[in-house]
C-alpha cells in the first residue's frame, strides 16, 4: 500500500513535471479540453462582466424608487413549524409599500401542523396583510400558486417556498428592478442557509454561490436568464395573468420559463432577470443521499421539459437563433453531452494508460478544477458577496468541490437516462400521482 | 266619591276652564284654590312629547300631586310610562272612572303619614303612588347620564333626586328596612370614592405610574449576543447592531425578537407587565382595578310588609341610618382615603397631628319596639352632642352600621381627650335622664398621631380603633 502511494505521488510529479516542462502545447489542450471548451470560457467572461459591473457600474441595471403594492404567494406542504421563518421574514421586510401575504397550505387536511402556525399570523400587521388559504386536498406547487393568484391585489407577485425565508430589504431591492417596461420576471438570489451544517451544504453553498450567484448576474447583464427560480420567482402581475398562471405537473418554475420565452416571439421586447440582492435563504439537504435524490428530480425534470414537453423551446425558428444557440450550448452541451462526454473520456483513459498513468493525469484535472473553484470563490469573497464572514469559511473546501461536482454530474447523466427511457418525473412525488397522471405530456 | 275638577294642562293654546300653559303654574294655582283637598284629576293636552314629560316630572315630584290621577292625550317617554295613569287623545269616562278609583284608594290609606324628614316624606309618597297603582315592583333602565349608569324612574322623580341614580341609596335603605326584595337585574362598576359609574382604565408604567409607555418589540443580535429594544438598532430602513455596528439582514439566521418589553417614557424603566390604574371621570381620583366597587343592579320588589308601610303612613325606625342622615356622613371609602392623605401629611410634617375619633352605639330590638319615640328623641339629642363638641372642619363617617368615626384635623390628643370626655358625659346624663342606660350602649375612644399611627395606611388605623371599642 505504501509502496503504491509511493508510487502514485512520484508519478503525479512526474507527470505533472512532465506537462509544464514538455513543449508539446497540443497534448496540454487535449488533456484539458473539456475544461477549456465549457468551465473557462464561462468562468472568464464572469469574472470579466462581473468585475466591470462592480466596480464602473457597467451592465447594472436602471434602479426604480417606486412603492407598488406588492403580493407574495408563499406555498407550504410540508413544512411544519419551518413555515414560520418563512412568514416571519415576510413580517420583517422594510419595503415602504403594501405588502399582501398569501399562504397556500397545500393538503392542509393531512398538514394540519403547517396550516395552524400559519393561521397564528393571519391579519393585518402595519403595511402587511397576511392570508392563508387552505387547499385540502394535496394539488401539487403549481395548483396551489394557481390558487393564491386569484386573490393577488399587487402590481407585482412574488412566488415563494414555505421552507425558504428572505432577508429584510428582499422586497424593497427587487421591486426596485422594475425600471425596464420590458422586465417582467425576475429571478430571485437563492443562498443555503444551513451552509456550515455538513460537508455537503458547504459544497452547495459553493455551487450556489458560483451557479447562481455569480453566473446568474453574468448571465444577467448579457440579457441571457433563462430561468425563474422555483423558489423565488418575482413577476409582474399582469404578465403572470395573461400567461394564465402555472401549468399542473413537474417543475413548474422552469415550465413557466419556458412558456415565457414562447410568449417572448409574440412579445419581442419582454425580458427575464436577476435580482441578485434580493436574496432568500433556503435549507440544503445534509446528506449525499437526500442531495442525489434533489438534484435526480431537478435533472430529470430538465429532461421531461425539454425534450418531451416543450420540443420548441430548441427550434431556432420559434425561440430565435441567439436564444437557440445559448439553449444549446448551455442546455444540452452542459447539461446533457458534458457528463456523457467525461463518462467516454474517463473510459478512454483507462483503455490507453496505465493505472499510475490515469491516476496521475485525474489528479492533474483535479488540480486545475480545484484552482478553478478556488479563485472563483477568492474573486467572490473579495469582490460580489454580501455575507464575506460567511463565504470567506468556503475557501477551503473549495479544493474538495471537484469531487462534489463530479458526483452529481454522474448523477445527472443517471437521472437523464432514467426520464428518457422510464418517465422518471411521473414518480418524483413532487406532485401527487393523480396530478401527475392527468397532465397532457 | 266623585271627581269634582280636571285639571287640564295645555301646551302652547289658551282656552277655557282650569287651564294651564306651564305646569309649574298649575300647581301654585291649583294649590291656592286648595284643589288638592277634594278628589281631582290632571289631563295633559300636548302638542309634543317633551311637554308630556315635563308636566309628568312637574306633577309627581310634587308631594300634593304625586299620587293624583294623571292622563295625557300623548305617548310621554318609555321611562315615564309608569307615571301616567292613561293616554288616549281626549278624556273619556272610562278614565274619569279609573281616577275614582284610584282616589278611592287613597281615602283608604291612614291619611297625614308620619314623616321626620323630608326624604322620608317623598319615600312614602313612592310607596304610595306603587300602592295605589298597583304596581309591584320598580325596574332599573340603562341611563348613560346616570351616575351609576342605571336608573330606576318612578323612583327617581317621586324621590326628587336631581341626579337620575341617586335614588338607589333610597331604595337600598328600604330594602334594608324590608319594605323592598331585590332580583339582580345587572351589575355595574363604580368608583369607591364618588359612586360614579364612568371609569376609565389605563395601563401605567409600574414604577413612576406614567401613562407614557409604549410596548417594543426587543432584538437579540445572534453573534455579538445583544439584546435591546427595536428602536436602538433602526437606521433608516436597516437594522444596525448598536453595540458591534453589524447590519441584520435576516430574522432567524442573523437576529430573533425574542421578546415584547414595555417602556416608560417618563422614568425609562423597561418591564414586562403594566400596571391598570383607573381614572374616574367624575372625581377624576385614581386608584387600582381591585378597589372598584362591584355592585349589583336590581330591581325592586315591593313586600307585604312595605305595602302595609304604605298604608299606615309609618317607616320603621332605623336608628343608625337616621343618625347617618342628620349628622350628615361621607362614604367610608371617601373617609379612608382622606385619612389615608393624613396620614401621608403627618409623616412627613410630623408637627401636623391630628386624631381620630370613634363612638360605638348599639340599641336593643326592644327599645325600638316599645319605645320608638323616646329613641328617637335620644337620638336628635345625641346628633346635638355631637355636633356641638365637634368643628366645621372635623370630618365624620361611618362604618358596620354601628360605628361612627370622626377625623380630627390638627388636633392634639389633648384636645381629642377633652371632646371625648365631654360627649361620653353628655350621653351618659342623656341615657340616664331617658332611662335607656341598659337598653342603649354607648362606647368612645380615640387614637392620635402620637401613637406612631404614621406608618399604618389608614385601613389598618380603623381597624386598630374598632378592636379598641370593642375591647
Amino acid at each position: 500500500m505504501i509502496e503504491f502511494l509511493g508510487n502514485y505521488i512520484y508519478a503525479v510529479f512526474t507527470y505533472l513535471s512532465n506537462i509544464i516542462l514538455n513543449t508539446n502545447l497540443y497534448e496540454k489542450i487535449i488533456l484539458i479540453l473539456p475544461y477549456l471548451l465549457f468551465d473557462f470560457p464561462l468562468a472568464a467572461g464572469m469574472v470579466v462582466v462581473l468585475t466591470l459591473k462592480v466596480t464602473f457600474g457597467l451592465f447594472e441595471r436602471k434602479r426604480r424608487d417606486w412603492t407598488p403594492p406588492v403580493s407574495v404567494l408563499i406555498t407550504a406542504y410540508n413544512e411544519g413549524k419551518t413555515v414560520k421563518n418563512s412568514i416571519e421574514s415576510m413580517l420583517e421586510q422594510n419595503y415602504r409599500g403594501y405588502i399582501q401575504v398569501i399562504v397556500i397550505v397545500d393538503g392542509a387536511k393531512q398538514n394540519r401542523e403547517t396550516y395552524e402556525v400559519a393561521r397564528k399570523y393571519e391579519g393585518i400587521h402595519g403595511n402587511k396583510e397576511i392570508l392563508v388559504i387552505p387547499k385540502w386536498e394535496r394539488g401539487g406547487r403549481a395548483s396551489s400558486l394557481n390558487l393564491g393568484l386569484n386573490f393577488v391585489k399587487g402590481e407585482i407577485t412574488l412566488a415563494l417556498d414555505g421552507d425558504t425565508s428572505y432577508d429584510r430589504d428582499m422586497i424593497k431591492n427587487a421591486v426596485s428592478h422594475f425600471s425596464d417596461e420590458r422586465l417582467v420576471a425576475l429571478s430571485g438570489n437563492l443562498r443555503i442557509r444551513n451552509w456550515n451544517k455538513t460537508i455537503v451544504t458547504k459544497f452547495q453553498a459553493i455551487e450556489y454561490a458560483i451557479s447562481i450567484y455569480m453566473a446568474k448576474q453574468f448571465l444577467d447583464a448579457l440579457g441571457l436568464i433563462n430561468n425563474i427560480s422555483g423558489a423565488f420567482g418575482i413577476f409582474k402581475t399582469d404578465f403572470l395573468n395573461g400567461l394564465g398562471g402555472w401549468d399542473a405537473g413537474t417543475a413548474e418554475d422552469l415550465d413557466l420559463t419556458l412558456r415565457f420565452k414562447k410568449y417572448r416571439n409574440l412579445y419581442p421586447d419582454i425580458k427575464l432577470g436577476f435580482a441578485h440582492d434580493a436574496i432568500g435563504l433556503t435549507d440544503g439537504p445534509e446528506t449525499w443521499a437526500g442531495i442525489l435524490k434533489q438534484r435526480r428530480r431537478w435533472d430529470g425534470d430538465l429532461v421531461y421539459l425539454y425534450f418531451k414537453k416543450h420540443t420548441w423551446a430548441l427550434n431556432p425558428k420559434i425561440v430565435g437563433w441567439r436564444e437557440a444557440l445559448y439553449t444549446y450550448y448551455l442546455v444540452l452541451i452542459q447539461n446533457f453531452a458534458l457528463p456523457v462526454f467525461i463518462l467516454l473520456y474517463y473510459i478512454k483513459l483507462f483503455l490507453q494508460f496505465s493505472l499510475l498513468e490515469v491516476l496521475a493525469i485525474i489528479t492533474f484535472i483535479y488540480l486545475i478544477y480545484a484552482l478553478h473553484t478556488f479563485f472563483l470563490i477568492l474573486f467572490f469573497v473579495a469582490l460580489i458577496s454580501e455575507r464575506k464572514n460567511w463565504d470567506v469559511k468556503l475557501i477551503p473546501y473549495t479544493f474538495l468541490f471537484p469531487i462534489y461536482a463530479l458526483i452529481l454530474r454522474l448523477n445527472a447523466l443517471y437521472a437523464y437516462i432514467d426520464e428518457a427511457f422510464f418517465d422518471a418525473h411521473r414518480r418524483t412525488g413532487y406532485v401527487p400521482p393523480w396530478v401527475a397522471r392527468k397532465t397532457k405530456f | 266619591m266623585e271627581i269634582t275638577k280636571i285639571i287640564i294642562l295645555q301646551g302652547a293654546k289658551k282656552s277655557e276652564g282650569l287651564i294651564f300653559p306651564k305646569p309649574e303654574e298649575a300647581l301654585i294655582e291649583v294649590n291656592k284654590m286648595g284643589l288638592f283637598r277634594s278628589p281631582h284629576l290632571f289631563f295633559v293636552e300636548a302638542k309634543n312629547r317633551k311637554f308630556v314629560d315635563r308636566a309628568i316630572e312637574v306633577l309627581r315630584r310634587e308631594p300634593e300631586s304625586s299620587l293624583s290621577p294623571l292622563f295625557s292625550n300623548l305617548e310621554p317617554s318609555p321611562e315615564f310610562k309608569k307615571l301616567v295613569d292613561g293616554v288616549e287623545a281626549s278624556l273619556s269616562n272610562e278614565s274619569i272612572e279609573k281616577a275614582r278609583e284610584i282616589w278611592e284608594t287613597i281615602e283608604k290609606l291612614v291619611p297625614n303619614p308620619y314623616a321626620t324628614t323630608l326624604p322620608e316624606n317623598w319615600r312614602m309618597n313612592l310607596l304610595r303612588f306603587l300602592v295605589t297603582r298597583k304596581i309591584e315592583e320598580i325596574t332599573p333602565v340603562l341611563n348613560r347620564d346616570s351616575v351609576i349608569g342605571f336608573f330606576w324612574p318612578e323612583a327617581k322623580i317621586i324621590l326628587r333626586k336631581e341626579e337620575k341614580g341617586r335614588e338607589l341609596e333610597d331604595l337600598e335603605l328600604m330594602k334594608r328596612q324590608k319594605i323592598f326584595s331585590t332580583e339582580i337585574e345587572n351589575k355595574t362598576s363604580l368608583c369607591p370614592f364618588c359612586g360614579y359609574y364612568n371609569l376609565i382604565l389605563r395601563e401605567i408604567c409600574p414604577n413612576c405610574g406614567s401613562v407614557k409607555i409604549r410596548l417594543e418589540e426587543f432584538i437579540h443580535h445572534y453573534s455579538c449576543g445583544y439584546i435591546g429594544p427595536a428602536s436602538e438598532f433602526q437606521v433608516g430602513d436597516k437594522l444596525i447592531c448598536p453595540k458591534c455596528h453589524e447590519e441584520l439582514k435576516h430574522i432567524g439566521v442573523d437576529y430573533d425578537k425574542p421578546l415584547e418589553k414595555y417602556i416608560c417614557d417618563e422614568c425609562k424603566s423597561v418591564f414586562i407587565e403594566p400596571d391598570i390604574s383607573v381614572l374616574c371621570a367624575n372625581c377624576s381620583k385614581t386608584f387600582p382595578p381591585e378597589n372598584i366597587k362591584e355592585e349589583t343592579v336590581n330591581t325592586y320588589i315591593l313586600t307585604p310588609f312595605g305595602k302595609l308601610v304604605a298604608a299606615e303612613g309609618k317607616f320603621p325606625l332605623n336608628i343608625f341610618e337616621e343618625l347617618s342622615v342628620q349628622l350628615g356622613v361621607i362614604g367610608f371609602n371617601l373617609f379612608i382615603y382622606i385619612l389615608d392623605k393624613f396620614l401621608k401629611l403627618a409623616k412627613r410634617y410630623p408637627e401636623r397631628t391630628f386624631c381620630v375619633l370613634g363612638l360605638k352605639l348599639i340599641v336593643k330590638e326592644e327599645a325600638i319596639t316599645e319605645a320608638p319615640t323616646k329613641v328617637k328623641l335620644f337620638l336628635k339629642d345625641l346628633v346635638s352632642i355631637i355636633k356641638e363638641n365637634l368643628r366645621s372642619s372635623d370630618i365624620i363617617s361611618s362604618s358596620e352600621r354601628r360605628y361612627i368615626l370622626i377625623l380630627l384635623p390638627e388636633t392634639p390628643p389633648e384636645g381629642a381627650k377633652v371632646v371625648v370626655k365631654r360627649i361620653a358625659e353628655q350621653v351618659e346624663r342623656l341615657l340616664k335622664m331617658n332611662n335607656l342606660t341598659d337598653q342603649i350602649e354607648f362606647k368612645e375612644r380615640y387614637i392620635c398621631t402620637d401613637k406612631g399611627i404614621t406608618d399604618l395606611s389608614a385601613e389598618e388605623v380603623v381597624k386598630e380603633l374598632l378592636k379598641e371599642m370593642e375591647k
